[in-house]
């Protein structure tokens, strides 16, 4: 006997069957497939066609009808064949109030994002949690790179890794432990992408998945994985990048040797200090001429000093080896350039006895001047040597900072941007048209700035927007937007006190002034709202 | 133009139409999708002929895409409703007066106010449960589900606005507003016009919010998928050109499985979440795994949720306004 159940499959399965034969007809069109004599909607009488083609398609139409009808109406939800997930874990912190859940609609959808990283700070150390709706939302913008990663998983709470993990969008958010098995199934840019995320977390385990795995790999591989390790290079990676020495690749090798000059106390790197530590000396006589374009820069007298060069006499240890040196050029400038530029800076200050500083300032009107900036640059970079950042910000003038290497300025150190560009401000008379590179690389940042740094910078800025007529490029209204975003907050009602007073000589300011009173009153609410 | 002789025009713009879609069934849908054009001008011809409902489907069709596997399905199942539509045109006279009213609104008869002012009216104080936006420029819509706390009766407020102009109704999900309505006649009655409001009567304050607790005493769930499914097939034998209808979904986990979203109940069935929902991560945050009561549209094949109902609070979704 045929069941209930039995019955009720064979009319689903006559029922989607005649479906699938009308889709197929109307698909191809009733003038080359004929709708078959099967397709007729269970328990009404079968239409029949003139043999026409409208006469088809009439047919059709109105089998189709009926079939979607019964279809639509006989549609049952599918069956579960999944787990449910866990329950994300209590979140026991209290409620952020509904104006702060607010301020995160108002800032993400408006044109004060900006904003977002200092609330977000303000919210983390305020310990309070979010509406669960608007973790989304704070994923997203982390995923951006609006905001801070770590910053918006901790203020998210833990429904923030839960969520992440299934969202492609937002997987890239949660630290992920090492899978082994998935490293295995992985194409090869694939498991270099597994190693660079592995190093992002832990070096060591890293350098041993490297170490472990490197020499059943090719040559282009081996050049890769090694290059994973300049993130967080250090004397520990020193034992693998010493056997990779000897790498039947010699472009692995020749990166091998790179990275271990680059590592201070490595063998190679202790071999070429011993030979240049003693290429540079300061002596105190300097040239008139040298102490005259000292002065000049400075606007002040500087103790004569002058950087004495003991040329060397036969290529450096690694020159011939090293790739990134030009082995034709066998001058001892070039040998000079090279090892100067694989001594940490402070081998030179223990050698001389000065700070970085005075040790640049010393190269003013050297014979060398040029060629050793640009090593300390060199120097610089490859140890990221952020005192050598700060020295050389410092010293180099604006003209010349811009021409080396912009890393230098990026590396530099907020303090030193903000010293740098107080000296600079100093020199100013008049409208400020263009704000010093310095400075404008210092309001990139999200630190706050100091007051005196502020202070140094609202006066001139005032009074241009009062003297000149419209602003030229979009300098200003960076410099504004900077100052307004970064400026203490002891010091935001007296900057809106300034704000509000300003008449501006001309109407092209209005968008400028409107803004930046806008971003100094939202700081203040925001402060006042998370803090309460 | 009388109203005989606007029937005259539609009904020979129905038989053109009607033409057509023959036409095309007989060249065949994968001819059709490389022609998009032709819906339009179909569309074009139907306004012409003061079929404008129709004719609105039709631009709906034309925007739908031609990707993927499923879209010549779509297109005949959308294509033959159209088709059903135009033949019961024809007999209208011996449909059941509600549906006909319903069908008449489908094919382009506006309900006048004047037309409506001989309904019944319902004076309550009606939950705002969820708003829906769909921009179809230059045409925006919002459809605004209502539910009337002393009743209990769903009501669909539908609005339209042009070129960037505002919405006349603004109400906010999760408030309690004190209207008027009259339900536009029809085999489902769900879509209904205000025709008194605490504004035009100036009573006007600030709607008041309501608990999530409120609406439980006031509008009913169910908590069973397939119950769900067995009540759109139902509002489907009264009007078989439902789009969907209002429904509380009661403990309801929300999942992303294989980045598809679903509502799962607690006897092992699960519905997608409509695509264009734009609330979902919303949805699966505010959940965290767990139970949530979820109001929205059932749509047959999918559920549209607009809000929720989670440890007592209620949240509107983000595009359910």
């Amino acid at each position: 006997m045929t069941s209930v159940v039995d019955e009720r499959a064979t009319a689903a399965f006559e029922l989607e069957r005649a479906w699938q034969a009308c889709v197929t007809a109307a698909l191809l069109g009733t003038e080359r497939q004929r709708l078959a004599d099967f397709a007729t909607a269970p328990g009404l009488p079968r239409l029949e066609s003139d043999g026409g083609a409208l006469g088809e398609a009439r047919r059709l139409l109105h089998t189709a009808s009926a079939l979607a009808l019964m279809r639509r109406a006989g549609r049952i939800p599918e069956g579960r064949r999944f787990p449910l997930p866990d329950v994300v874990e209590a979140d026991d912190r209290p409620h952020c109030s509904p104006f702060v859940a607010h301020q995160l609609n108002l800032l993400s959808d408006g044109e004060l994002e900006e904003l977002l990283p200092e609330w977000l700070t303000l919210v983390e150390a305020r310990g309070v949690r979010l509406p669960a709706e608007l973790v989304p939302r704070l994923l997203d913008l982390a995923a951006r790179g609006v905001i801070d990663r770590r910053c918006a998983l901790c203020v998210a709470g833990p429904l923030g890794p839960w969520l992440a993990r299934s969202n492609p969008a937002w997987r890239e958010l949660v630290p992920r432990a090492f899978d082994s098995t998935a490293f295995g199934a992985a194409d090869r840019g694939g498991r270099a992408r597994m190693l660079a995320d592995c190093r992002a977390q832990s070096k060591e385990a890293a350098r041993e998945r490297i170490a472990a795995e490197i020499a059943a790999e090719p040559a282009k591989e081996r050049h890769r994985w090694l290059s994973i390790l300049r993130d967080g290079l250090s004397l520990g990676d020193a034992p693998l990048l010493t056997r990779a020495l000897d790498d039947r690749s010699a472009a692995v090798s020749a990166l091998a040797l790179d990275l271990l000059l680059s590592i201070p106390g490595s063998e190679p790197s202790r071999r070429l200090v011993d030979v240049a530590r003693r290429w540079l000396r300061i002596e105190p006589i300097r040239s008139e001429a040298a102490q005259r374009a000292l002065s000049s820069l400075r606007g002040a007298l500087i103790p004569p000093t002058r950087l004495v060069v003991e040329l060397p006499v036969a290529a450096p240890p690694y020159f011939d080896v090293d790739r990134s040196a030009d082995p034709s050029s066998q001058s001892a400038k070039a040998w000079l350039s090279f090892g100067v530029a694989r001594v940490p800076s402070e081998v030179w200050c223990a050698e001389i006895g000065v700070e970085r500083v005075p040790l640049l300032e010393a190269l003013f009107g050297s014979e060398h001047e040029s060629l050793l900036f640009g090593a300390f640059v060199a120097s610089a970079l490859r140890f990221t040597d952020v005192p050598l950042a700060d020295a050389l910000v410092w010293t180099l003038p604006e003209s010349e900072l811009a021409a080396h290497d912009p890393a230098i300025v990026a590396m530099a150190s907020d303090e030193a941007l903000e010293r740098t560009a107080l000296r600079e401000l100093s020199r100013f008379s008049g409208p400020m048209h263009a704000p010093p590179l310095v400075l404008r690389a210092r309001l990139e940042r999200r630190a706050p700035l100091g007051e005196e740094i502020v202070a140094a910078v609202s006066g001139p800025l005032g009074s241009t927007v009062e003297t000149i007529q419209r602003p030229r490029g979009r300098e200003l209204d960076a410099l504004a937007e900077g100052l307004a975003l970064r400026a203490p907050l002891a010091m935001l009602p007296a900057l809106v006190a300034q704000w509000s007073r300003l008449r501006p000589a001309g109407n092209a300011w209005l968008r400028l002034i409107d803004r930046t009173l806008a971003i100094l009153a939202f700081r203040a609410e925001m402060h006042k709202e998370v803090g309460r | 133009m009388s109203a005989a002789e606007r029937e005259g025009r539609i009904a020979a713009g129905l038989d053109r139409f009607e033409d057509q879609l023959y036409d095309w069934i007989g060249h065949g849908l994968a001819y059709l999708s490389r022609r998009p054009q032709e819906l339009e001008s179909a569309a074009a011809a139907l306004v012409d002929a003061q079929a404008g409902g129709l004719a609105s489907q039709l631009r709906r069709l034309s925007e739908d895409p031609r990707d993927g596997d499923g879209w010549p399905a779509r297109l005949l199942e959308r294509l033959s409703s159209l088709h059903l539509a135009l033949r019961a045109y024809r007999v209208q006279e011996s449909i059941e007066p509600s549906l006909r009213a319903e069908l008449r609104r489908m094919v382009g008869w506006h309900a006048t106010r004047a037309s409506l002012a001989s309904e019944a009216r319902e004076t309550d104080r009606y939950f705002v449960l969820g708003r829906a936006l769909h921009d179809d420029e230059p045409i925006r819509s919002q459809r605004i589900w209502l539910c009337g706390r002393r009743s209990g009766r769903y009501a669909l407020l539908l609005e339209f606005a042009y070129a960037g102009r505002a919405f006349e109704w603004k109400m906010t999900p999760g408030t309690l507003r004190e209207l008027e309505l009259v339900y536009y006649p029809a085999a489902v009655p769900l879509r209904a016009a205000v025709f008194e409001s605490e504004a035009a009567t100036g009573r006007r304050r600030a709607a008041p919010r309501f608990r999530a607790a409120d609406l439980s005493a006031v509008c009913g769930c169910v908590d069973e998928l397939r119950e769900a499914a067995a009540l759109f097939a139902a509002a489907l034998a009264r009007n078989p050109w439902i789009e969907c209808i209002p429904l509380r979904l009661q403990n309801v986990v929300a999942v992303v499985v294989d980045e598809r979203p679903l509502l799962c109940d607690r006897f092992g069935a699960c519905v997608a979440v409509d695509e264009r929902c734009r609330g979902i991560w919303e949805l699966v945050a505010l959940g965290g795994g767990g139970a949530v009561d979820c109001f929205g549209e059932w749509r047959g094949d999918a559920f549209w949720p607009l809000s929720l109902c989670v440890d007592g609070r209620f949240v509107s979704l983000s595009d359910g306004g």
